[in-house]
């Protein structure tokens, strides 16, 4: 039996049951080893006066306290633009910003500490929202342009056009496991690293650069973190350089686990964005012009907003083919949090706009978002804003498949119905696609390398570049390896990631991890297996099994280990016009939500949820499910409940789970019904399977598309942003200045 | 470099972990926490409190421990994972068997077990208890029916949740098994995972799985030797107080003393704001407090200070039955079966969600001290924000909830329907005598600095005859006995609008 394509088990799901998978807080600690704690801004922006820290010297147990300055490189630590301080210096720019770190011979003696810090400010104006900052002109990297089209004559050809403004908030990545890094001095100035990280080779790069260290000196090593959803993409640096620093110069091991609270109260989430729009369209609500501008709310420091950006607005069409475009996207520089990756880096914030004027131009049209849906979804030759073209014929057949799958018309008529005959219950029922571009926005990152063993006795031993982070890439890899020697999985393992081991790796980002990783290792393996194949056809004998075949090859002197590398085909991208081939191929889907909704407190309960996705012949059907529906609910978390909330001085106040709400087990819908659309990947991917990490957290749309719906079956002209929460759906099914008129758009007939 | 431990499997690490804390036997058994885990009796000295801190001795520590950090620095035991420290996420789940219950119904064989959160709570709640963590489930013969079915359901996937959903899942499979129970259904599954966040699967797979392992009932999986343990545990001697005597005289003598029962929010002093702690005076011996009586007119639940809100809601339940939905809403499972619901009123939030059906209930407190007894009634406790009428020698010992049937109703509004703090709570009753109101309670959390009744709106229906017109000047008034605050769950406004809207929903709701 192949081991591709086959619904096998997490390589690790027998650890993970049995308490036994180890994450790097599991590592057994080294004697002596230190733990450090974080002193953090107490303002979100102004210049340090005095800081006095002797009493934070003088606590029990206290070893050494480190400032900016005692950085041996440089104190830094931004992934692409070098304006991230690891320590502030100077000047504090966000409330919760580590301004030092104090090392203590047990955890609570260093945490205490750290609160003991005495840090006078001059405080300056903190610009804590992007729109603020916007109009400020205050950006972290320079406005970004993307054009298509004659966007004029879309308008004046137009029979309608509505423009409006919009938000949806930001969120919590809320990995189970929090930040942490564990770093060894080790003999001949080397530098040992755990730590929970989805790019090893990025904490390696940034470690060095803080200690004024060469690559070769720093090893970091991660077997598998719990949860990373973005927020380990670079957010992890900073804590690396910590601990590193610390380690270094107490030539001590030191291990910085962070405290929930200061972990979201220090790492970026995704970006809060603010769009404003105008859009024309003909009477049967196609799409003839977009203008939009799309304003990120960054944070302090660029990190990862540009990338983000750009993901943004090449999902601005998502589905939908869009003749004339104008949007512009603003990364503006705020007194908060440092926005960073999270699954979908940007596409979903992309995406739901164009989702949300589907359903607002279909409601002033008086047709179903489905039939709007079908006048603009993307037909096969068509061509994206930024140049590249769709060649696959894939979205309306989908989109027709899914109606009727999902009984879309008759529901539609049926909600209509309930809401006709309940006044303390309103229904809705949402519809969005799923148009993804697989590959990271940046060509050169489009790269992966592995090291394929084989053992004399058979066994195989594989190491790559991703991070095992529970979407199952190692489960993955190993499959392909397995297949590539015809041998059963459990022969194929997968080892920690290891920057000693494959060099120069890309993050696990941008989901593709199994894209560039198992074709890698494929890769690796097949040049063994040609090897053996030659050396089997030369000794002109069958061998019982493939240990008596490595065996016989390895006393032939024949090489049983090999690399491997892998770099996507075809890619260009020019960032200054916004055009090229970004993307090798595209991941589709639908999804179909409905909810019902309290009008009495604006609660929501989603009743029935539909998805079909595509994920091309699936290397793991049973890991695909789990990232379809564990995607969508995430994104639903997103989109309905969770809400980040900063106070007027800039303080987040939902910094932990208790007042930070991501999805429970009985908010997940009854009724989730996931189809796998199987239909081979029409490009080279590894086995025709397509990426699935991201793509499905946008089916989530739907969910908010439904409360929409929900609501304006009440009141017409409701102004609803997201996350839809309780709050939100109740103001706006009851505008608190009911007498004032109050539109989101500006209607132009 | 040495490495400390470096190579031990957990295996080795529990044992080696047994062996730190086995250095202690000679001390004396009240300076140390005495429970079962992985087949013997662990001993660990007891923390001292801050003002002995001072005169330690080596063998005492001056900071208490929970049961995570306990399991994971001295135990070496990794398995229990802590990721929020705060008692909402599950991923430190362990369970926890009560010794009394397994003496006391050996005859019936039925220990009372519950899955705590380890990070909030501590070690010195163990004391007389057994703890099992994750590390016990698998055993030679294979995965427990729980951890093969989460195997085989593809239901872990960054696995950091999962030992603590296994220990979830153990416990109800555990207790079903014990007390020949049904199978849970699919809603009965979705509200136990209340006190469970899993970030990487959305759910299902989890919910199908303890579907899956419910269905095994038999078998060489684990399972506890409770007759073994409860003969263990019956050798450890319980620490004072054992009456509430013993509790006011300890009170009088250290008034710094924290009073510890569920210690579901104590814990967070300790996890969140690094306070160093007082000495704790724990209540749970107290065989007083530990039970629900009815008083002698059978009017009266008497519900002890030990008595957790899980037991408590399940007794108040049969009186007031369609209370079910609010009472699924306080917090987690693992948490209602730890907390207490004194603790609940005496911590006094204005958040506390049991406080404002205690006060349409018109309960009372009994607060002892060594200078007598005293009935409290709830409406006159609160005086300010955590300001209570309690003096500093004084115990609540009891609340006292007259069985006052009728119309009695709660609500909660959060931002999510499951484990969430209020934004608000609302809790009615009403009396009609023909159509005149012959008595009426309406009270409120999350709307001033306290848990408190409108009186305002009260007086307003207050006798009087229920019409539209009434209602809405009793909703009306409501701002006069009230100025709630914005915060982040939830604004001012909204705060208002639903308390306008939930009272008027309840009083049409006699118009019908």
């Amino acid at each position: 039996m192949s081991a591709v394509h086959q619904a096998l088990a997490h390589e690790s799901a027998r650890l993970h049951v049995t308490g036994a998978a180890t994450y790097t807080d599991d590592v057994p600690e080294a004697a002596g080893t230190l733990y450090a704690a974080l002193g953090l801004s107490r303002i979100a922006h102004g210049d340090i006066c005095t800081m006095d820290l002797s009493a934070v010297k003088a606590a029990a147990n206290v070893v050494a306290v480190f400032v900016a300055g005692d950085f041996p490189g440089v104190n830094d630590c931004g992934p692409v633009v070098k304006d991230e301080p690891i320590l502030a210096d100077r000047e504090v720019r966000y409330l919760g910003q580590p301004i030092f770190m104090v090392v203590a011979k047990d955890q609570l003696s260093a945490r205490r500490a750290a609160r003991l810090g005495n840090i006078t400010y001059r405080e300056k104006t903190a610009v804590l929202s992007a729109k603020e900052a916007h109009a400020l002109q205050q950006y972290v990297c320079p406005p970004m342009h993307m054009q298509r089209g004659d966007v004029a004559s879309g308008f004046a050809s137009a029979a309608h056009q509505l423009s409006g403004e919009w938000s949806v908030g930001g969120q919590e990545q809320f990995y189970l496991e929090g930040q942490i890094a564990y770093a060894q001095r080790r003999d001949h100035d080397e530098l040992l690293l755990y730590c929970s990280t989805q790019h090893p080779s990025e904490m390696q790069a940034l470690v060095a650069h803080a200690l004024g260290l060469s690559a070769h000196q720093v090893q970091v090593v991660c077997r598998r973190i719990g949860g990373g959803f973005g927020g380990k993409e670079t957010q992890s640096g900073q804590f690396c350089c910590l601990a590193a620093l610390a380690a270094w110069s107490l030539q001590s091991p030191v291990k910085l686990r962070l405290d929930r609270d200061d972990d979201m109260q220090i790492t970026g989430k995704r970006h809060d964005f603010h769009y404003d729009y105008q859009v024309a369209f003909d009477a049967e609500g196609k799409i003839l012009g977009l203008r939009a501008n799309l304003l990120a709310r960054a944070g302090h420091s660029a990190d990862l907003s540009a990338a983000v950006m750009t993901r943004a607005l090449c999902h601005l069409d998502n589905a939908y083919y869009l003749p004339a475009v104008e949007a512009h996207g603003f990364c503006c520089k705020t007194n908060t949090q440092s926005n960073t990756a999270f699954r979908g880096f940007g596409g979903p914030q992309g995406a739901l706009l164009i989702e949300y004027l589907l359903d607002v131009i279909a409601a002033q049209l008086g047709i179903n978002p489905l039939q709007v849906r079908l006048r603009n979804v993307y037909r096969g030759g068509q061509t994206t804003p930024y140049g590249q073209t769709v060649h696959d014929d894939a979205l309306l057949p989908i989109l027709q498949t899914f109606a009727e799958r999902s009984d879309f018309a008759n529901r539609w008529q049926a909600v209509a119905q309930f809401n006709q005959s309940s006044s303390t219950h309103k229904r809705g029922l949402g519809l969005s696609m799923v148009k993804f571009g697989i590959s990271f926005n940046v060509v050169h990152l489009n790269q992966a390398g592995a090291l394929v063993h084989v053992y004399q006795d058979g066994t195989v031993l594989v190491n790559h570049g991703a991070i095992e982070m529970g979407q199952g890439v190692n489960t993955k890899v190993a499959q392909v390896v397995a297949e590539v020697f015809g041998i059963a999985l459990g022969q194929v393992r997968c080892t920690a990631t290891d920057t000693q081991k494959v060099a120069n790796t890309s993050a696990t980002a941008a989901s593709t991890g199994a894209d560039l990783n198992a074709k890698a290792a494929q890769a690796a393996a097949q040049r063994i297996k040609q090897r053996l194949d030659a050396f089997a056809l030369s000794t002109q004998r069958q061998y019982l099994n493939f240990a008596e075949l490595v065996q016989a090859a390895y006393l032939q002197r024949v090489q049983l280990w090999s690399d491997g590398f892998y770099a996507t085909p075809g890619l260009s991208w020019d960032a200054k016009q916004m055009q090229g081939q970004p993307f090798y191929y595209f991941a589709y889907g639908a999804a179909c939500s409905e909810v019902e909704v309290d009008l009495c407190t604006g609660e929501t309960k989603v009743l029935r949820v539909d998805i079909d996705h595509d994920v091309g012949a699936s290397l793991n059907p049973a890991i695909d499910q789990g990232q379809i529906e564990g995607g969508f609910v995430q994104g639903m978390g997103w989109l309905l409940t969770e809400e980040l909330v900063h106070n007027a001085q800039g303080k987040l106040t939902t910094h932990a789970p208790s007042t930070y709400k991501i999805p429970l087990a009985r908010d997940v819908p009854k009724t989730l019904q996931v189809t796998l659309l199987t239909e081979p990947n029409s490009v080279n991917s590894i086995h025709h399977s397509k990426a699935v990490g991201e793509p499905p957290l946008l089916h989530a749309i739907s969910t908010w598309l439904a409360v929409r719906q929900a609501v304006i079956s009440h009141t017409p002209q409701a102004y609803l942003p997201a996350p839809a929460t309780p709050e939100a759906v109740y103001w706006a099914l009851h505008p608190p200045y009911a007498h004032i008129p109050h539109s989101p758009h500006s209607v132009h007939e | 470099m040495g490495y400390h431990r470096a190579c031990a499997t957990v295996d080795d690490r529990r044992q080696m972990g047994t062996a730190d804390t086995d250095i202690n036997t000679d001390t004396d058994t009240d300076t140390e926490i005495q429970f079962y885990y992985r087949g013997v009796v662990q001993r660990v000295p007891r923390a001292t409190s801050s003002s002995a801190a001072a005169v330690s001795v080596a063998s005492t520590r001056s900071t208490p421990l929970t049961v995570l950090q306990w399991l994971r620095q001295e135990a070496l035991c990794m398995g229990t994972k802590e990721a929020c420290a705060e008692g909402d996420c599950g991923a430190c789940m362990v369970a926890v068997a009560d010794v009394v219950d397994v003496a006391e119904t050996s005859e019936a064989g039925v220990p009372r077990l519950k899955a705590v959160n380890s990070c909030i709570h501590f070690l010195s709640q163990l004391h007389g208890k057994a703890l099992f963590t994750v590390e016990d489930l698998a055993t030679a013969s294979g995965l427990h029916p729980v951890q093969q079915a989460m195997l085989e359901g593809h239901a872990s996937q960054c696995g950091f949740c999962t030992p603590g959903l296994v220990m979830t899942l153990w416990v109800d499979h555990e207790t079903r098994c014990l007390q020949k129970q049904a199978l849970p259904n699919e809603d009965e599954i979705r509200v136990l995972l209340d006190g469970n966040l899993c970030r990487c699967t959305g759910y299902l797979p989890i919910i199908k799985a303890a579907q899956q392992a419910s269905t095994v009932r038999s078998g060489g999986f684990f399972r506890p030797d409770w007759g073994q343990i409860a003969n263990t545990l019956s050798a450890i001697t319980a620490h004072p107080p054992s009456t509430v005597a013993q509790a006011c005289a300890l009170k009088a003598e250290h008034p710094e003393a924290l009073l510890l029962a569920g210690g579901t929010d104590i814990g967070l002093w300790h996890t969140k704001q690094l306070r160093v702690l007082p000495r704790f005076i724990d209540l749970r011996q107290i065989e007083a407090c530990q039970s629900i009586k009815q008083s002698e007119d059978g009017e009266t639940l008497e519900i002890g200070a030990a008595v957790s809100v899980q037991a408590a809601f399940t007794e108040l339940r049969k009186t007031w039955p369609q209370l079910e939905d609010f009472f699924k809403r306080f917090a987690s499972p693992p948490i209602r079966g730890t907390a207490t619901l004194v603790g609940n009123v005496a911590n006094g939030s204005p958040i506390g969600d049991s406080m404002p059906l205690l006060l349409v209930l018109d309960a009372q407190l009994r607060i002892a001290s060594v200078r007598g007894e005293r009935l409290q009634s709830l409406a006159n406790f609160y005086l300010d924000y955590q300001l209570k009428d309690l003096a500093v020698d004084e115990i609540i010992t009891h609340v006292l909830i007259p069985k006052i049937k009728g119309n009695v109703q709660a609500e909660k509004v959060s931002k999510r329907l499951g484990q969430d703090i209020s934004a608000l709570v609302f809790a009615a009753r009403l009396q009609l005598d023909k159509q005149e109101i012959s008595e009426v309670r309406l009270a409120f959390g999350g709307m001033a600095a306290t848990p408190k009744r409108a009186l305002q709106a009260e007086q307003v229906l207050q006798g009087q005859r229920l019409s539209k017109a009434l209602i809405a000047r009793a909703v009306d008034s409501l701002s006069l006995d009230f100025s709630p605050i914005s915060d982040m769950r939830a604004s001012a406004a909204y705060r208002m609008a639903m308390a306008n809207s939930l009272c008027q929903r309840y009083l049409e709701g006699f118009l019908s």
